[in-house]
């Protein structure tokens, strides 16, 4: 009898087996069946459901309590390595940095939720120009601003952050905030390499709520506050930052536990589990606390996506990022949101490849460049088709939104058909063939082995030598993992090989595109693409740090200028612009009225409504 | 027997020393910088890091400060990427238990069903049984872990409900272990099979053997030959299965692990490298050997207590 209950017990076995398998195969099947075409209605059907929801009994009452209401669920690919301000590597790091830290300045949503305004947070009110140059400025901060723990939070504090970000033992990751990228503080490099003393450094202590900056050129206020708004300005506190810190004072914990940290942002953490999971709640004590009706957020890691869609289709998880398969799944439905990802994805070349001197032909480039079909790859990929490098987002004046792809200037640097003409592309490669004495090109591109980046290198490798012949040109593909590649392009300094072609997609500074331009100064020092132009350097630096680059016009000459002298010659080739998809749960209520920078669909600022 | 178990530890400690190298300078040697990381670093900054931690220096003076600080200071290092300071140790230290516990346990329950499966198969060898303990064993093997995974998630915790879709990290007690089930389950299959197709081929064989004939003209039933005489001697030699089985343990599974979000060993090692997490993969590295290692010691001393000749090698 035994034996027949163990027969049958293996036959069961072996029954569920052979389903779970049968089915699993199935289910694969299922996600990518039908392929519809990206329509602009399913983006302002979105936009528009964001916009008008409302709820007729509203839980959360008139005003966010101290408390708040409902906890947004999040699940994320990506790992907080760090909430140290000071060392943090990635960005997705940086948006928690936010949520749990207060920095001097930060972005906010507009009263009418439809744009971004930069302003004090725990600064008070805007920079004071002290000596009316833009070297010296004063700012003052907010009285009874606390840590979590109740502690004051003041001027001591800011300055303990920027000895520490400058400390030159610690030599922390994000000293580079203060050398010269938007504003350069007096000698803080020089501190940095210990060749002076901190009392030289031009950042000041004016007294317990007053801190002051002295930089090397003249600024403007917008400077002065988009600088001290990164996230590497978060504000960390001294009792921690020592607790965490090792004998020989190099290197700190802080940041890289609950143990090691204390918050003073929107968000206080509550719990937090490396690696997995995360749990903040509403700061009663922050300062601007009426603008948060949450009660707190989860961050579970989830590094699978299909195992993230599950979590969203079960209700387990607020909003999630549809990969492209689950977009054409999803396109219709009026909860996805998209969201630009500040970036043109674009195809590099080496022009110094010693095995491809072709690469080096202006018009083998150019050709490569007009033989594009940015709008095919784009209906592949659905992102938007770009031959252009500042993205749209890009806003060129802030006090008045305008988009530099919305000028004049923006729209000369575009061209109709978005630049693909292969009639031109094919004469173009004729001529740089003869110019060269080449009878046949073969290329390697390499490129990441998961996303975006496998449909548009197969593209590429079928439609370019439909334009200029199979029998003069071959696209050979080498995939790699995402790091290796990086490596392997940014390589080229010490071995000209590195690679052939590849691909870029730099997430730029999109409230201020003249900065964007220096990963292609000479100085810039993790230069995907030899591109090394004294020319260009020039109207760089006179963009960013020219005396009359605050004028009217100048520094939107200056942008077009310098995208104008990378399209021409086809230093690099722009492809796509990318706009992430997402997709919220109907019980979440979005407060901004559509997507805008830096704050994006404000998902701190959103209400539940269960 | 105290000299051999000397002798196989000083051998593994040379081993493990050259493993420590060859992965030291085949991990410093992999092309890339550390810091140049395409973020906004200016060069004074990348510069300063490298000073730091010794990357300016020829590989050969980075190799000697390694060691000192291991020797002197017991000091591995600390992660520059993935959570920069963290001491590389803190962070298997953090990764390890649950890769255990969820890797052990599913050894623990695959054992007796995969031990189960195999003894009806060669006790009922070429009958409907035996071909669908065969059944099993190769779909078991040939199908990989993370299809049963995924299949797991979709039907039984997506559709169904009857579990936590991904792995309760704050969950405890009943809670916890309900949100383990299913990656539990998914890394049982592969042992189940594996034992049962182990213990089939060599229970079988031990049946037909003289000695078993011998047991049976003793007058001991058909049952208590094949425990007493059958299945223990196929048992030894089924340990050279299991035992390796243990050292995988530790490593946890990729792929499983990445499906039910499980914060364990198994993606630690391919974010290092991808991270270029120098002294965190080679810590990772030194862990895996030196369980491998140990692995090794303990079959070595076990066969040298279960057969004398083992131990006294050559000698006479």
């Amino acid at each position: 009898m035994k034996k027949h209950v163990k027969g049958a017990t293996l036959a069961i076995m072996l029954a569920a087996a052979s389903l779970l398998a049968a089915c699993g195969s199935k289910a694969g099947g299922t996600a990518s069946e039908e392929s519809i075409a990206f329509t602009e209605a399913a983006t302002e059907a979105g936009s528009t459901a964001a916009a008008g929801e409302e709820t007729a009994d509203d839980v959360n009452g008139d005003t966010p309590t101290d408390e708040g209401h409902g906890i947004l669920r999040e699940a994320s690919v990506n790992k907080i390595g760090s909430l140290n301000p000071l060392t943090y590597i990635n960005s997705y790091s940086s948006i928690q940095i936010k949520r749990a830290s207060l920095s001097l300045y930060t972005y906010f949503p507009t009263d009418d939720r439809t744009f971004t305004k930069l302003s004090g947070e725990l600064a008070a009110e805007d920079p004071i120009d002290v000596n009316g140059d833009g070297k010296v400025w004063q700012i003052k901060l907010r009285d009874g601003v606390t840590w979590e723990n109740g502690d004051a939070l003041n001027a001591d504090d800011v300055v303990y952050t920027w000895k520490m970000m400058l400390d030159p033992k610690l030599a922390n990751l994000r000293a580079s905030n203060f050398a010269k990228d938007v504003i350069e503080i007096e000698n803080a490099m020089a501190y940095f390499q210990g060749e002076c003393d901190w009392e030289d450094v031009g950042l000041k202590k004016v007294d317990d709520l007053t801190v002051e900056i002295h930089t090397v050129s003249g600024h403007d206020k917008q400077e002065v506050m988009t600088h001290l708004a990164h996230p590497a300005n978060c504000i960390i506190n001294e009792e921690y930052y020592e607790k965490g810190m090792n004998a020989d004072r190099t290197e700190t914990l802080y940041g890289t536990s609950a143990e090691y940290w204390i918050s003073s942002g929107p968000f206080i953490v509550e719990s937090w589990t490396n690696d997995a999971e995360i749990n903040f709640k509403k700061n009663p004590n922050y300062v601007f606390k009426d603008l948060i009706w949450l009660a707190g957020i989860n961050i579970k890691v989830v590094e699978d996506q299909s195992t993230q869609m599950q979590l969203f289709d079960n209700g387990e998880i607020d909003y999630v990022k549809l990969s492209t398969d689950n977009f054409k799944k999803y396109e219709e439905d009026p909860r996805v949101l998209e969201s630009p990802a500040n970036a043109v994805t674009h195809i590099v070349i080496n022009t110094i490849n010693p095995d491809q001197p072709i690469l080096a032909n202006e018009k083998f480039r150019q050709a490569l460049y007009f033989a594009t079909d940015r709008q095919a790859i784009s209906g592949l990929t659905y992102n938007a088709p770009a031959d252009y490098i500042v993205p749209t987002t890009h806003i060129i004046d802030l006090a008045s939104g305008t988009k530099f792809r919305d000028t004049e200037e923006g729209k000369a640097n575009q061209h109709p058909n978005y630049s693909y003409d292969p009639d031109k592309a094919k004469q173009l490669f004729d001529e740089a063939l003869a110019e060269t004495g080449t009878d046949k090109v073969t290329l390697t591109m390499i490129y990441n082995d998961t996303g975006a980046q496998t449909t548009m290198s197969e593209f590429l490798q079928q439609s370019w030598p439909n334009i200029f012949g199979a029998d003069k040109f071959e696209l050979k593909l080498q995939a790699m993992p995402s790091s290796q590649r990086g490596d392997q392009i940014r390589s080229w300094k010490t071995k000209p090989d590195a690679y052939e072609l590849s691909w870029g997609g730099w997430v730029s500074t999109d409230l201020m595109p003249w900065n964007a331009f220096k990963y292609w100064t000479t100085t810039y020092s993790a230069k995907n693409e030899p591109y090394l132009n004294e020319e260009f350097d020039k109207v760089f630096n006179d963009a960013n740090f020219g005396e009359d680059r605050f004028e009217e016009g100048v520094r939107l000459k200056d942008v077009a200028e310098m995208e104008r002298m990378l399209l021409e010659p086809a230093i690099i080739i722009p492809v796509t612009e990318t706009i992430d998809k997402y997709m919220k749960a109907d019980r979440v209520e979005l407060s901004m009225k559509n997507w805008a920078n830096r704050v994006e669909w404000g998902w701190d600022y959103v209400k539940i409504t269960e | 027997m105290f000299r051999y178990i000397l002798s196989r530890i000083v051998a593994m400690a040379i081993t493990l020393f050259i493993i420590v190298s060859i992965a030291f300078m085949v991990v410093r040697l992999m092309p890339g910088s550390v810091y140049e990381m395409g973020g906004d670093l200016s060069q004074t900054v990348i510069d300063a890091l490298n000073a730091k931690y010794h990357f300016d220096e020829p590989i050969i003076k980075q190799y000697g400060y390694f060691l000192q600080n291991i020797f002197l200071h017991w000091d591995w290092g600390t992660s520059a990427k993935m959570r920069p300071n963290v001491p590389v140790f803190e962070i298997l230290r953090d990764r390890i238990p649950v890769t255990l516990e969820l890797n052990l346990v599913s050894l623990f329950a695959a054992l007796p069903i995969g031990i189960l499966a195999g003894i009806i198969a060669a006790i009922r060898k070429n009958t409907i049984a035996d071909h669908l303990v065969s059944l099993m064993v190769v779909l078991f093997i040939s199908i990989p872990s993370f299809v049963f995974a995924a299949a797991l998630q979709y039907f039984l915790g997506f559709k169904a409900g009857l579990f936590p879709i991904i792995y309760n990290v704050s969950a405890t007690g009943l809670l916890k272990w309900q949100s383990m089930f299913m990656p539990i389950l998914a890394l049982m299959f592969d042992p189940i099979a594996r034992v049962a197709r182990y213990l089939r081929a060599e229970l079988a064989e031990t049946m037909n053997s003289e000695f078993m004939l011998l047991a049976k003209t003793k007058g001991l039933t058909y049952g208590q030959s094949t425990v007493r005489h059958g299945l223990r001697n196929s048992m030894v030699p089924l340990m050279n299965v299991i035992i390796p089985m243990f050292a995988n343990v530790l490593g946890g599974s990729l792929v499983v692990e990445n499906i039910f979000s499980v914060p364990g060993m198994g993606g630690l090692m391919v974010d290092s490298i991808n991270a270029s997490d120098h002294m965190l993969t080679v810590a990772i590295l030194v862990f895996y050997s030196l369980i491998s290692l140990i692995t090794v010691l303990v079959v070595d001393i076990s066969y040298g207590i279960i057969d004398p000749r083992v131990r006294m090698g050559g000698k006479k």
